[in-house]
């Protein structure tokens, strides 16, 4: 079931993003929550691909009478999340960490673990909140998941 | 050797998926409506990590081995 924040109904989700190990200069974002992974160019170009595939398949359930939360990701993966939010440092502004780090690329092995909001508008089935990643995020380079 | 978008098209045709084209993401269906993304953001180049190709084949019950035919 959708959590209701001021009296929308929204998933709240996290996704993992990491370097892709087999595609040079290829990062990976998976979103736990629904089992969705996609992939981008850059850190931000996958965030904004797993949000865009996220809303898409959130939005095909629902469409099709179907409980999106049964694709949860297995516990390995939520494993590895807690690892990253327990040993790895706290973003409190993620867009200003992305803009430091720029030359951010596959031999750094920055992880980074972004959560994000899904808003049900009963109008328009599924629509992505992309500011949601301004929620505090963790980043660490100091475990191999 | 990763698999392009082209190439995954190809493969899951064949074992009966609908494959719908779109913009970023194109969606590929299974015979029991179930739906999952595939990027797209290169276009038929684009190429699909094995992260990737595994929470593909999570999300609709496919042999991970039927993609390196």
């Amino acid at each position: 079931m959708a959590e209701k924040i001021l009296g929308r109904d929204f998933y709240l989700c996290w996704a993992i993003i990491r370097p892709a190990e087999d595609v040079h200069g290829l990062w990976t974002a998976h979103c736990l929550d629904f089992d969705v992974v996609s992939q981008g160019e850059s850190v931000k170009q996958a965030i904004e691909m797993v949000l865009d595939a996220t809303s898409m398949v959130v939005m095909d359930d629902h469409l099709r009478k179907a409980n999106p939360k049964e694709r949860v990701a297995p516990a390995e993966f939520w494993d590895d999340l807690r690892r990253i939010q327990e040993e790895g440092q706290r973003i409190d502004d993620l867009d200003a960490f992305l803009a430091r780090r720029a030359v951010l690329n596959v031999n750094e092995a920055v992880i980074l673990a972004v959560p994000f909001a899904i808003l049900l508008n009963h109008m328009e089935p599924v629509v992505p909140v992309s500011k949601a990643t301004r929620l505090p995020s963790f980043a660490t380079d100091q475990i191999a998941c | 050797m990763p698999l392009r978008l082209g190439d995954l098209k190809r493969l899951l045709e064949r074992y009966g998926f609908v494959i719908e084209p779109g913009t970023k993401h194109w969606k590929v269906r299974a015979p029991d409506g179930r739906m999952y993304t595939i990027p797209a953001h290169n276009g038929l180049r684009t190429e699909m990590s094995r992260v990737y190709l595994r929470g593909l084949c999570r999300n609709l019950d496919i042999d991970e081995s039927k993609l390196d035919d």
